[in-house]
C-alpha cells in the first residue's frame, strides 16, 4: 500500500465513521477509470471461435479490463469447477488455460493474492492434479487451496433464503475482496445444466443438503451468501450428455466459446441457450431471478458478441 | 589393549554408526510413506519399495504369483543372510528398528531421570527386581526347537495362510503400529494446519478408536518388551527372525570372537541385544546375532570381529565344556543339530496344522488361488450405512477368497487410498484376519482411474492393474431400491448418483412413479465403485446399496466416442436454437 492509498483509506474510514455512510467506502475508493469502464461495459460478453487464452483476453477487454474488478492490493478468489479426477480434454472441469489466463489478468491488475479452490466431488488431490488446474494455477502465480476440511467453512445466514436459512461456505468466498466464478458448461444429471449458479455447490460444505431440500431452490439461494463479482463460463469444450462427470459415451462438442458477465443469471441464460434450451427449462434460473440475483431475458440486456 | 587394535575399534564404531544411520533412513521412509502415503505418491512409492523387499511378504508373493518381481526378494535375502548374517534384522526390518529406538530412548530416559551411569545394554529398567527375573529368564538360551517351529510357521504361513501370519509378521505389525501412531498424528497435524492456514500433505483425519487400539497394541507390547529386554520380539516370537536365524547359522562371513586374543571380559555379552555373544565360551551364535556391530565396537581387545571366520578352527580353539555364567550348565553350542532340525520341523508342521482349522472356523483358508480368482467364495456380511451386505475386496484382488488367502493386513493399501474407501477397520466377521482391508462405502468411493492400492500391495494380494483394465473390473454391484429414492419419495429433483457414476451405469430417466427424472440402473455397466451409495442423500436408508462380489467380474463398457475434441455431427447437434445472432445461440 503506497502513501496515497493509505491516506485515502484513512480518509474513507474517517468519513464512514463520522457520517455512518456505509456505501461511501466503495464509491470513494473506486478509481475513476474503473467507474468509467463499468458505465460503458456491456451486461454480457460472448466470445467465440478462439483458443481458450484468446477467448479470455477478448472477454476481459470487452468487459472493461480486469482493473474494473480487481484493484491494487486486493485478494481474489477464483472458483473453477475442479469436481472430477479426469483429464482436461474431457470437459468435466474448467479448462486449465482459462483459469491460468484469468489469474494472470488478476495479477496484472495488481491483485495481492489470487486463491483457487473447489470442494471437489472425487478425491480432491486427484481432481486438483488430473484436471491440470493445480499446475496451471501454481505456474500462473496463484495459491491453490484445498477445501476438504469442514474447519475451512463458515456459516452464513441467508436473509432472503426460504429453503436455505443458513449455509456453510468456504472462508475464501467471504474473506476475499473479489470473487470470480469460473464454471465450465456441462449437461447435469440432477440439475439439468451446470454453469454459473450450479458452480456454487463447490463453495459450500454440505452438498447433500441441496439434494435433500431440492436442487433448484438451493442452487438459486446459494448465491445469496455472496454473489460473484464476475462470472466467466468456459464453453470451449462442452459436455452435452452424461454430465457432470461424463462417461465413455458422453457427447462433447468443441464449442470454442466463452461468456463473461457480472450477472450470473444472465450468464446462465446464455449457457442454457448454448446447450440448446430456453433458460426457463432450468428451475433455478427462474428462482434466482426472482431473488433479485440477475436478469434471464437476454433481450433486455446489452450483449456484446465477439467473433475471433 | 594393544596399540594395533585401536584402528579396528574406530572402524567398528564407524560401522555401527553406519548401520544405525541406514536403519534410521529406512525407518523414516517407512513412517513417511505410511503416514503421508495418501497425500504424497513419492512417499508411498518409497515405502512400497521397502515393503516389497521384506522377507515374508516377498515369500507370500512368490507363492501367490511366482518367482518374479517382489516374489524374488526373499531368495536374495536368504542367500545374503546365509552368506553374511542377519543384516536384514538390523537394517531393513521396521520392527527391529522400532525396538532399537525404544531401547535407545529408554537408555536416554535412564540417564536423565535416574542419573545413573548408562548401562551398556541401555535399558532404563534393567535394575528393577521384575526385570531381573525377566532377565534371568531371558538369559536362558531360546530352545532351538522353539526357533525351528517359528521358522516352520513362517514358511507354511506364507505358503498357506498369510492372513494368520499377519499377527506375527514383523513388517505388517510395524506398519500397523506406525499407521496408528504416526499416521494419526500426521493427520491430526494436517487438521491443525488447516486451522492455522498451513497446507500439509496429510490425509483426512478419520478417527477409528477400535482400529487404533488393535493396530497399536501389538506394536506397543513389542516396544515395552524391548525396553525390558532388548530385541525381545526378535528372540522369541519373530517368524522371520527364526527363518533368517536358520539361514545365518553357518554363514561364512559373520561376527565371531578371536579366541587367542579374547580375555573373556564380558563386554560383548553385556552389550549384545539378542544374547548371541558368549564371553566365557568365546563365541557368537550367528543364528541369534542380528548384526548390530555393538560387540565389535565395545570389545577392548579387538577380539570381537566381523569377517570370514573359519568355523571349525574357531570351534577347535575354544575350550570345551565352559559353564554358562547364569545357568551353571555347559554353554550351548552354536549351530543346530540334525535331530533338533527334524524335531522343530515336525513341531512347526503340527503347530500350523492346528492353527489352520482353528482359523478356518468362519471360512476356508486353504484354497487354491487361481490367477482368475476361481476359488471358493469367502463370505461375510458387513454393515455399512445401516445395511448389511457381502463385503467387497479392492480391484485387483480377483476374489474375496484370493484376497483373504494372500493379504498380510499391513494396511499399506488403505494408507494409499485417496478417498479412504479402502479401509483397514476391525472386521470381527473376518476373524482371525480382522485387520484385512475392505471397501467401506460409508467413507467414500473408489476413484475411477486410481490404481494406488495395487501399487502399494507388497504381497500381490491386490494385483497391480493398468488404469484401462481397472476401470472395467467389477468388485461389487449396486442395487437400486427406487421407493427409497428421494425423487420418488419426496418428489424433488435429485440425481446425485447419476452425476457421480463414472461408467454410465446410472442415468436419469422418466419413470411412472415420479414427476422428475429418476435413476435407472444398468447393473451390467456397474463396477461397484460405490459413488452412487456414498452420495445418495436418502435417509435413513440409502436408495442404492453396493454389495461385494465374491468373485470379481468384468463389467460391460459403454462404447467410447471417437476423439473428445470431435465436432458433433449436425444430426447430434439438433436443430439450431431460434433467436441466435452472429453464430451465437443467443
Amino acid at each position: 500500500m503506497d502513501r496515497r492509498e493509505f491516506l485515502k483509506t484513512i480518509g474513507t474510514a474517517a468519513a464512514a465513521a463520522t457520517f455512518g455512510f456505509s456505501g461511501l467506502e466503495r464509491v470513494y475508493s473506486a478509481s475513476i477509470p474503473a467507474i468509467a469502464a463499468a458505465a460503458q461495459a456491456p451486461d454480457l460478453v460472448a466470445v467465440r471461435n478462439g483458443e481458450p487464452a484468446a477467448l479470455v483476453d477478448a472477454a476481459i477487454t470487452a468487459m472493461g479490463g480486469m482493473s474494473r474488478f480487481v484493484r491494487r492490493g486486493q485478494t481474489v478468489t477464483i472458483k473453477p469447477n475442479i469436481g472430477w479426477a479426469v483429464s482436461p480434454d474431457l470437459g468435466a472441469n474448467t479448462n486449465p488455460v482459462v483459469v491460468k489466463r484469468l489469474i494472470e489478468h488478476c495479477l496484472d491488475a495488481g491483485a495481492k493474492k489470487v486463491f483457487v479452490f473447489d470442494n471437489s466431488c472425487d478425491s480432491w488431490r486427484l481432481c486438483y492434479s488430473n484436471s491440470g488446474i493445480e499446475t496451471a494455477a501454481r505456474n500462473a502465480g496463484a495459491e491453490v487451496v484445498p477445501a476438504y476440511s469442514e474447519s475451512q467453512y463458515q456459516a452464513v445466514s441467508l436473509r432472503s433464503g426460504t429453503t436455505l436459512r443458513t449455509i456453510k461456505v468456504h472462508e475464501l468466498v467471504l474473506s476475499s475482496d473479489v470473487l470470480i466464478n469460473v464454471p465450465v458448461l456441462k449437461n447435469h444429471g440432477g440439475a439439468g445444466m451446470t454453469a454459473a449458479l450450479k458452480n456454487y455447490m463447490g463453495m459450500v460444505w454440505d452438498r447433500n443438503e441441496f439434494h435433500r431440500k431440492g436442487l433448484d431452490a438451493c442452487i438459486a439461494e446459494a448465491s445469496l451468501a455472496r454473489k460473484a463479482d464476475l462470472t466467466i463460463i468456459d464453453m470451449y469444450r462442452v459436455m452435452k450428455s452424461g454430465g457432470p462427470r461424463g462417461n465413455p459415451s458422453s457427447k462433447r462438442e468443441l464449442m470454442k466459446m466463452l461468456v463473461a458477465s457480472v450477472d450470473p443469471v444472465a450468464a446462465d441464460a446464455a449457457a442454457a441457450r448454448a446447450l440448446g434450451f430456453e433458460p426457463s427449462a432450468f428451475g433455478y434460473i427462474d428462482r434466482a431471478e426472482k431473488l433479485g440475483l440477475g436478469i434471464s431475458n437476454l433481450d433486455k440486456l446489452d450483449v456484446r458478441r465477439i467473433v475471433l | 589393549v594393544t596399540r594395533p587394535e585401536i584402528p579396528r575399534a574406530r572402524q567398528a564404531r564407524l560401522f555401527r554408526a553406519g548401520r544405525i544411520f541406514a536403519a534410521s533412513l529406512v525407518a523414516a521412509a517407512f513412517i513417511g510413506g505410511i503416514a503421508a502415503g495418501a497425500a504424497s505418491s513419492a512417499a508411498l512409492r518409497l515405502a512400497t519399495l521397502l515393503s516389497s523387499v521384506q522377507l515374508l511378504p516377498s515369500l507370500a508373493a512368490a507363492f501367490a504369483t511366482g518367482l518374479a518381481g517382489s516374489g524374488l526378494a526373499w531368495l536374495v535375502i536368504l542367500a545374503l543372510t546365509a552368506l553374511t548374517g542377519r543384516f536384514y534384522c538390523s537394517v531393513l526390518c521396521p520392527l527391529g528398528l522400532l525396538q532399537d529406538a525404544a531401547q535407545r530412548a529408554s537408555s536416554i530416559a535412564a540417564r536423565i531421570f535416574y542419573r545413573k551411569p548408562d548401562p551398556p545394554t541401555g535399558s532404563a529398567f534393567r535394575t528393577s527386581r521384575w526385570t531381573k527375573r525377566a532377565g534371568s529368564f531371558a538369559r536362558h538360551p531360546v530352545p532351538v526347537v522353539f526357533t525351528m517351529a517359528l521358522a516352520a510357521i513362517a514358511v507354511l504361513g506364507a505358503m498357506l495362510a498369510p492372513s494368520i501370519l499377519a499377527w506375527l509378521e514383523p513388517y505388517a505389525l510395524a506398519a500397523r503400529f506406525f499407521a496408528s501412531l504416526f499416521g494419526t498424528a500426521w493427520e491430526a497435524a494436517g487438521e491443525a494446519g488447516m486451522w492455522l492456514g498451513v497446507q500439509l500433505p496429510a490425509p483426512v483425519l478419520r478417527t477409528d478408536a477400535v482400529w487404533l487400539a488393535v493396530a497399536f497394541l501389538p506394536g506397543f507390547l513389542v516396544v515395552v518388551a524391548a525396553v525390558l529386554k532388548p530385541r525381545a520380539w526378535c528372540r522369541w516370537f519373530c517368524p522371520s527372525g527364526a527363518l533368517l536365524g536358520l539361514a545365518a547359522a553357518r554363514a561364512p562371513f559373520r561376527f565371531y570372537i578371536d579366541a587367542p586374543t579374547c580375555t573373556s571380559c564380558g563386554a560383548c555379552e553385556r552389550v549384545c541385544r539378542t544374547g548371541a555373544a558368549h564371553s566365557a565360551g568365546k563365541n557368537i551364535d550367528a543364528s541369534a546375532c542380528v548384526s548390530c556391530f555393538d560387540c565389535v565396537a565395545v570389545c577392548p581387545t579387538g577380539s570381537a570381529r566381523y569377517g570370514r571366520a573359519c568355523y571349525k578352527l574357531s570351534r577347535a580353539s575354544q575350550p570345551q565344556q565352559v559353564l554358562h555364567p547364569a545357568l551353571n550348565k555347559p554353554e550351548p553350542a552354536a549351530g543346530i543339530s540334525r535331530r533338533n532340525f527334524m524335531l522343530a520341523g515336525g513341531t512347526g508342521i503340527v503347530a500350523t496344522a492346528l492353527a489352520l482349522p482353528a482359523a478356518g472356523l468362519n471360512r476356508s483358508f486353504i484354497i487354491r488361488a487361481g490367477s482368475d480368482g476361481t476359488s471358493a467364495p469367502v463370505t461375510g456380511n458387513v454393515v455399512l450405512n445401516g445395511t448389511a451386505r457381502p463385503w467387497a475386496s479392492p480391484p485387483g484382488a480377483g476374489s474375496t477368497a484370493r484376497f483373504s488367502r494372500l493379504c498380510l493386513s499391513c494396511g499399506l493399501c488403505a494408507r494409499s487410498c485417496p478417498s479412504g474407501v479402502l479401509r483397514q477397520g476391525v472386521a470381527w466377521w473376518k476373524f482371525p484376519a480382522v485387520l484385512e482391508p475392505y471397501l467401506d462405502y460409508s467413507r467414500g468411493f473408489c476413484q475411477f482411474e486410481c490404481v494406488a492400492c495395487g501399487e502399494a500391495c507388497p504381497t500381490g494380494a491386490i494385483r497391480q492393474l493398468s488404469v484401462d483394465s481397472k476401470t472395467s473390473v467389477a468388485v461389487a454391484k449396486s442395487r437400486l431400491d427406487l421407493p427409497l429414492c428421494i425423487v420418488v419419495e419426496k418428489g424433488t429433483r435429485c440425481g446425485a448418483c447419476a452425476e457421480h457414476c463414472p461408467t454410465g451405469a446410472i442415468s436419469m430417466d422418466r419413470v411412472p412413479q415420479a414427476v422428475f427424472p429418476a435413476p435407472v440402473l444398468d447393473t451390467t455397466l456397474c463396477i461397484g465403485c460405490g459413488a452412487c451409495e456414498t452420495v445418495c442423500p436418502a435417509e435413513p436408508k440409502k436408495a442404492l446399496v453396493v454389495s461385494g462380489l465374491a468373485i470379481h467380474e468384468t463389467a460391460r463398457v459403454l462404447p467410447t466416442r471417437p476423439g473428445s475434441d470431435a465436432q458433433l455431427s449436425p444430426a447430434e447437434k439438433g436443430a439450431p436454437v431460434k433467436g441466435g445472432v452472429e453464430g451465437f445461440p443467443f
